[in-house]
Order: C-alpha cells, then structure tokens, then sequence
C-alpha cells in the first residue's frame, strides 16, 4: 500500500496529475472516495479487499474533470469501465492515468487505452461467484424465479443508487427522468419497480463491468448484480463480446448486421 | 398526563401484539429479510419480527408517510367527469410497533409540514390512527447522534407508549398519552405493576457536536466553499432522503390513461439533478455542491427557524446508507469549527 | 377523511384562442357553477391545471376576480402537460386546483401611478392585474405598460393590446426585439430593459410591477434603480418549479421560503434576501 502512496504523491508533485481519486478510510471505519490534491494528504489512501465503490463513476463528473489530470486508483472493474468509458467517448483518456497492482504486489501506471486492455488481458478472466448463483435461480421454475424477483423488487424505493454508482449511468437526463413520453413510471410501485430494473439491465447490456458497485451502492442489498451479471453472460454468448477486452466502435445491441442470427423470430 | 410506567413481560408483549393483529389492526414492526436488513413492515404474527436491532434501513415515516400514496382517482370521458376520494378503507388502523425514540420523534416534523396552513388529508388520516409502541434503545453504533440533536435513546417524544428493554428480558412500559392509555386499559391484564427501580439497558451516545455551535455557524455559510468541498464524492442518489425520517419532499404523478386512473403522491428528494429544473431548462441548484446545501441548510438552518423543529432527528441512516460513505456527522463536525 | 386539498375542480374549456406560435389561452368554465360562486382569488395568485392522466402544471390565473364568471389562463407548449393542454379542445374537461400564492397588494398601491413591465409569455401573470387595476381604474394615477416579446408575431393578448392602445387612461408602450418588427410595426424596436430605459417613467409615487424572462428581468432592475425606484417598490412575480402549491413537496423552497406560498410575487426588497436559486 505504501507504494501507492509513493507513486500519486510523486504524480502530484512533479504535476503529472491535479487530482488523485482513491480510497480512504471513512470516519465510520468504512472505506470511501477520497480526492486528494495535496502530496502530503496522499498517505489518507488504502487500497485492499475493503474498497468497493468504482471509481471509475467519478471519471465523468464535471467538478472531476475540471480539476485536470486525474490519476485513479482502479481495480480491474474500473479498468473495464474506464475501456467502456472510453469506447463510448465519455473520457479523454490523455487526461487519465490509472494506478493499480500487478500480480508481483508492484504498482502500475496504465497511461492509455492500449496499455490498460494489455493489462486486463494479462491478469485473465476471475472466476464469478455470481455465476454459482445465477445457475442456482436458472434452476428454479418460471414462476419460482418471477416471484423470487418480485420480493427483491418489492424492496426497492426507486432511490437510484444503484444507478448513481454505476461508472456507466452517465446520462445527463436519464430514460426514467423523461416525461415525453413517461417510459418508466416514476413512483415505486410494483410495475414501476420492475420497469426501472429491467430496463437499467438492459441498458448495460454489453457494457456492465461486473464491479458490483450497484448491488453495494442499494440500501436494501437487493441483489442487482445478477441481472446485469446474466445479461453480461447473454452478450458474450451470442456475440463474443466482454467489455474491457477491447475497443469496439460497435455497441452489441444497437448495431446491425446482416450477418445477425433471425431464427427466434417466428 | 402524567407518565405511568408498567412491567410487560416479553411473553405478553407477543400477545399484546398478536392480540393487535387479531383484532384486525395492521401491525408496523420491525423485519429482518432474507439479506440481514431490518424495515419496517406489516407482520402477520409477533414472531415475524425482530426489535433487536441498532437502526433499519428506511425509517418508519412510511406509516405516515407511504412511498407512494394515491390522492384520488378519476374518470374523464364525454359522459363522465368525476373524482373519487379513497375509500376510508385505506387508511386501516395501525399500530407501528418497535421504532426507535428517532423515527417517533420524527412525526412531529413530518405533522407540521403536512398540517401547517393546508391539511394533508391522507396524512392526516393515517397519523389519526396510527398509535405508537416506541422502543428505546438498548445499543447503539457510531453513526447514531440522537443526543446532539436534542434527543436521548430514551426519548418518549413521539411515543404513546415506550417500551424499555430490562436486563432480564422483559420491558418497562410507559404509558405516554391518551392513545397510548386506551390501549393499556384494553389489555390490562398483560401489564403488572412497576416498583420503579427496574434496570433499564439504555444505549449511551456520545455527543459528536454542539447543535448552538452548528446553528451558530451554519447560518453566515451560505456563500463558503465547504458545501462543493463535502459534496465531491456525492453520487446524487436519493439513498439519505429515503432513508431520513424527517425528509418530505414528494412529487405528484398521475398513474393510468387520460380516461381513468389516479393521481398518486410519491417520494422525491432535493438530491436529484431534475429536482428543481424548470421546463426551459434552467436548473437554479445545477451542480451537487448547491443541492448538498440544500440538504443540510433545510435540515438545520430553514426548516428550524420556520417551524421551530430541527429536521434531523440523528438516525444515522443516511450515512449508513450513503453509497459514497458520506459522513453526515463528520460533515456537520467540519461546519461547526469552520 | 377531511378535505382532499389535493382535489381539484373540474372545469369545462368554453374557448380557446391562439394567441402566439404555440401559446393559448383558455377560458374555462366551472363544472359546478356552486364551486364557481364560492371560488375566490385575487391578482398574483397561481393555480395548478391538471390534465387527467398527463399530470399538472403551473401558471397563473390571468384573469382577474373583478371579472368572476370565468377564469383564464394562458400558457405555451413547452414540457409534458402543456403540451397535452395544447391537444384539447373546447368542451374538454381540465381540473383546476386553487387558488395558490399571495397576491399583489393592490389596495395598498391605491393613490399611486403604476408601471407595469412585461415579456412575451410573462404577460399573463400581469393581465390579471393591470385588469384588475383598469377595472377600479379610479383607484389609481398614471398607468404605464411596457411590453415587449421577440417578434411581433410572440405579442400576446394582441387584441388587448389594441384596446388599451384606444385607452386614453393607459399609456401602453409595445416594443419588439430588433429584427422581430413587421413592415408595418408602429411600436418601438428594441429589448424592454433599453425602452423602459428610454421612455424614463418617473419614480414619483410609483410602484413597478415587472414580470418576464429571467434576462430581461436582470436588465430591467438597474434601469429601475437609476430611475429612482426603492427596492419595496417594485414586484415581480417568481417562476419556479412547482409542484403542490402549497408549501409542502419541497420543490420551489428558496432559503427559508416556498415561493408557492411566501411567493409568488416579492419586492425586489425581498428577493435580495433570498439565496439565488430561483
């Protein structure tokens, strides 16, 4: 951790970066961000199995990217994130250097796109818990899995903190924050609840980096990551594809191609 | 009325509570679900709940206070105009059972909002039956700050009748007001006669600020810097306002077709980007840092000098809650020796 | 349950006039001519106009309690329940919930020349007074209005405009932003700050009522105070978001204030001590 710690003061004294975005520990003991801009504030961070907020979510904030350079202290979700976010020209990836571990516990400074897909590919794919889980409720009956979601919706508040943690709900005006027409019902009714969730899933779809942050950010620990989770699955399936892996100029479920399967269609 | 206090044992607690539920009364209390977190919901049979808890994840307001509340609902079509209040049937009788001195102390802000020159019916009727079995606490953790806020573990505000754990696993109860009195008188029996010295197990909170000090310098920070510096890690979620007990925002929707439907209340917060944006556009709070300080100047700063309540009762469920690991004492710490 | 506030009255729209791209005015009915005899409000105040199904929305009662047998509003397309508003047609049924807001405190402006200052769709807050004051015209001194829109074309209450021109009693000056004048425009040509500017009302015993875009609200208050006028004397009405109306949802508090209910109108005095976020 100390090398961390070296590394972004060294990065703020020598100006190669304004701003470090990291991990800190909170005053309630729990980790939290923590923005430093100060070589001496740097020994606030820590970095360990503790931190689970993406941090890749502050990348596209205005008061962020105002500050200059930026070096983040990223996880391998955050990298995925920070290629999706990338991809998708929500960064300017020259403003962007990202601090992480490689597997000898040295740190490593990913400075462009290239590198930071490098790296990814490197550390290889980890296994997911989610998927045990996945297959667990694959298991269950139609109607078993319905009402299995509908007690994990029914405590939802509609308080999006799911989609506030998510790197990749950068929308300025979300799909539910439009009024013409209402696409997603706005109080946290049964159906509304469900339109939300199904509807955030989808729009990941293909993007999602599997961080979590979603499911860490609800209130109510429902267990949203396994719907993203699932579609993240789906996409790689039918079209080969996992976000982080590359820069792809085609988003899965927006592009057309002649090529594309029709045979569910009846 | 003067305070009566009681012995109920933690037997006759389930039938007072099972004797509530079998009356038809809807019973409020504390669950803990699948995932380990406790809410407040309608229970079937007191074994269903759990009162040992340090705080749930949303408060009790919704009681009160439901996420979504239906106002009327309408027809419009070429023969037919008309509006339907809802049936009385929807607003049942209800007991909240379990909820920490914070939540009940809450009600007195949520009262005032709702009542104060134009009377919120649907509240109305459902704080009119709502009768309240507190329950003070016995543990508590870093985030609760009841007592700098004016409140104690102990607090009978909001209570008609508090319950006290005892170290033998029994309950003090006092008996609060009038509400509070009917009840006892109809369960007599399962109360016995308090000698007065009963230990009490009563959760210590230490103090984390001095609410003159904060008044003090919230009032001149209007124009600071440390309303942007405290919200750089804002996600602009409503996790804090949902959560609060004394938070009341709302939005009014319609839910149905042009030709019937209903026209529901629903919860909102001030911590959303579209909050006050006007339909041209312009956004009078555009970035995090002006809708923080809204956040906290309403809390302790407006709302206080309007109705002479603060509007924060010291839960601590909004930094538990805070996907960013906000700290709202650490917050409030910092404004104080500013 | 006790009175349902959030009920509104269901009103019947007796007509409609198109009174500039995308702005109309409706002049609606009460279902119920009971709850039209008890309904009573006063100039500045606002009510909220629902369209079953699409939802509600705010503006002001533009026409004034002097003239009780129908209530006007007047209300361009812009967001969700305008424009369903703008879909209907006579004989509809709208819902009215109201009335919200303080008042201009016409009777404390009695003895006093008035200047009224007005931008395009900001004029209907101000018909409901400046007919209000024309309906007890002996009430009052000199009356002056200044109103301008972007083209001549944006004017609205065109047809007023001709009568209050015909007014001996009312000196009404209509301006257009350049470019926005016709071949045969007669009025001036150029913003409203720079007319009122121009034209130089006296400060003397007069209250000034302003009302328009935030610019050009934000260029009229210097001209004011070079012309002399104190901050108490002059009013405006606020525009933001609203929900309730009636203090309670959150949505247009400012500092210690709902604009709903401590609002809309305010002095200059006023607003000075409010938070800029509004």
């Amino acid at each position: 951790m100390n090398k961390i710690i070296e590394v972004a003061g060294e990065m703020l004294t020598n100006g190669e970066v304004q701003l470090v975005v990291g991990y800190e520990k909170g005053s309630n003991g729990n980790e939290r961000p923590a923005f430093i801009d100060a070589p001496e504030a740097c020994n606030k961070l820590i970095f360990d199995g503790s931190c689970k907020i993406n941090l890749a979510v502050y990348l596209t904030k205005k008061h962020i990217k105002q500050k200059g350079k930026i070096a983040v202290i990223a996880q391998k979700a955050t990298l995925a994130s920070i290629v999706t976010l990338y991809t998708e020209n929500q960064i300017a990836i020259e403003n962007i250097v990202a601090l992480t571990f490689d597997a000898n516990s040295n740190v490593v400074k990913l400075r462009n796109i290239d590198e930071i897909i490098e790296f990814l590919k490197a550390a290889g794919k980890s296994s997911d818990e989610l998927d045990d889980k996945i297959e667990e409720i694959e298991k269950m009956s139609t109607e078993e899995r319905w009402n299995f979601w509908q007690e994990q919706f029914s405590k939802c508040f509609k308080c999006y903190a799911c989609r506030a943690a998510c790197p990749l709900c950068y929308c300025e005006r979300c799909t539910v924050d439009q009024n013409q027409p209402q696409w997603v019902q706005v109080p946290a009714t049964k159906t509304g609840n469900l339109e939300w969730h199904i509807m955030r899933a989808m729009h990941l779809a293909g993007r999602c980096s599997n961080c979590n942050a979603c499911s860490n950010a609800c209130p109510q620990g429902i267990p949203l990551n396994l719907l993203t989770r699932k579609l993240s699955q789906e996409i790689f399936k039918e079209f080969k594809y996992e976000p982080g892996t590359a820069v792809h100029q085609t988003y899965a479920l927006s592009d057309f191609n002649i090529k594309d399967k029709e045979n569910f269609i009846k | 009325m003067n305070t009566e206090s009681y012995i109920l044992s933690e037997q006759n607690l389930a039938k007072l509570i099972n004797g509530f539920i079998e009356a038809g009364k809807t019973v409020f209390a504390p669950f803990k679900d699948k995932a380990g977190k406790i809410n407040f919901k309608k229970i079937n049979d007191f074994t269903e709940c759990d009162i040992h808890y340090i705080q749930s994840v949303f408060s009790a307001k919704a009681a009160v206070f439901p996420p979504v509340e239906k106002l009327f609902e309408y027809r419009n079509n070429k023969f037919v105009q008309e509006i339907k209040d809802p049936l009385p049937s929807y607003f049942p009788e209800t007991i909240l059972f379990g909820a920490h001195p914070c939540d009940a102390s809450a009600f007195a802000v949520l009262e005032t909002v709702f009542t104060n020159d134009y009377t919120d019916a649907q509240f109305s009727e459902r704080k009119n039956k709502l009768t309240v079995l507190g329950l003070s606490c016995s543990t508590g953790d870093e985030h609760c700050f009841c007592t700098s806020v004016g409140s104690d573990p102990s607090s009978a505000k909001g209570s008609d009748i508090l319950l006290s754990l005892l170290k033998n696993g029994n309950f003090v109860a006092d008996i609060i007001t009038e509400k509070g009195k009917i009840i006892f008188d109809k369960s007599k029996d399962l109360f016995e006669q308090s000698n007065g010295n009963e230990e009490k197990i009563t959760a210590i909170i230490p103090d984390k600020f001095k609410i003159d000090e904060l008044d003090q310098k919230i009032k001149n920070s209007f124009e600071k810097n440390i309303w942007q510096a405290q919200s750089m890690s804002c996600l602009g979620c409503g996790a804090c306002a949902y959560v609060c007990p004394t938070c009341s925002c709302y939005d009014i929707q319609d839910l149905g077709t042009v030709y019937n439907g209903s026209r529901v209340r629903c919860w909102d917060t001030c911590g959303l980007s579209q909050f006050t944006v006007h339909t041209s556009g312009h956004n009078p709070r555009e970035n995090q840092g002006q809708r923080w300080r809204q956040r906290i100047m309403h809390k302790f700063n407006y709302q206080p000098e309007k109705i002479k309540l603060l509007g924060c009762v010291g839960c601590g469920r909004c930094s538990r809650a805070c996907p960013a690991g906000i700290s709202i004492i650490e917050n409030l710490q910092k404004i104080t020796k500013e | 349950m006790c009175t349902n506030i959030y009920k509104p009255y269901l009103m019947k729209i007796a007509d409609i006039i198109d009174e500039a791209p995308e702005v109309k005015t409706f002049r609606l009915q009460f279902n119920d001519d009971q709850e039209r005899q008890k309904f009573i409000f006063k100039s500045g105040q606002f009510a909220e106009y629902s369209v079953f199904g699409e939802g509600e929305c705010t503006f002001c009662i533009a026409s004034s309690p002097t003239r009780p047998d129908f209530i006007e509003c007047t209300f361009r397309k812009a967001g969700k329940v305008t424009t369903a508003l703008s879909n209907l047609e006579i004989g509809d049924t709208i819902g009215l919930r109201g009335p919200y807001g303080n008042i201009f405190p016409v009777d404390e402006w009695k003895g006093e020349n008035l200047l009224f200052i007005a931008g395009g769709i900001a004029l209907p807050p101000m018909r409901c007074v400046i007919w209000n004051c024309l309906d007890k015209r002996e009430d009052y001194k000199n009356i002056t209005i200044i109103y301008g829109a972007r083209s001549v074309n944006d004017l609205v209450y065109k047809h007023e405009l001709k009568e209050w021109q015909r007014h001996e009693d009312i000196h009404l000056i209509t301006t257009v932003d350049p470019g926005g004048e016709t071949p045969d425009w007669k009025g001036e040509i150029g913003f409203v700050p720079s007319v009122l500017e121009k034209v130089a009302p006296s400060s003397e015993n007069t209250v000034a009522i302003v009302c328009g875009p935030p610019i050009m609200i934000k260029y009229s208050f210097p001209v004011l105070e070079k012309l002399g006028f104190k901050d108490e004397v002059i009013y405006t009405t606020l525009e933001n978001r609203m929900k309730c109306g009636i203090g309670k949802c959150g949505r247009c508090n400012v500092g210690k204030v709902f604009v709903c209910k401590d609002g809309p109108v305010f002095t200059l005095k006023q607003l000075k001590e409010l938070p800029s976020e509004y």
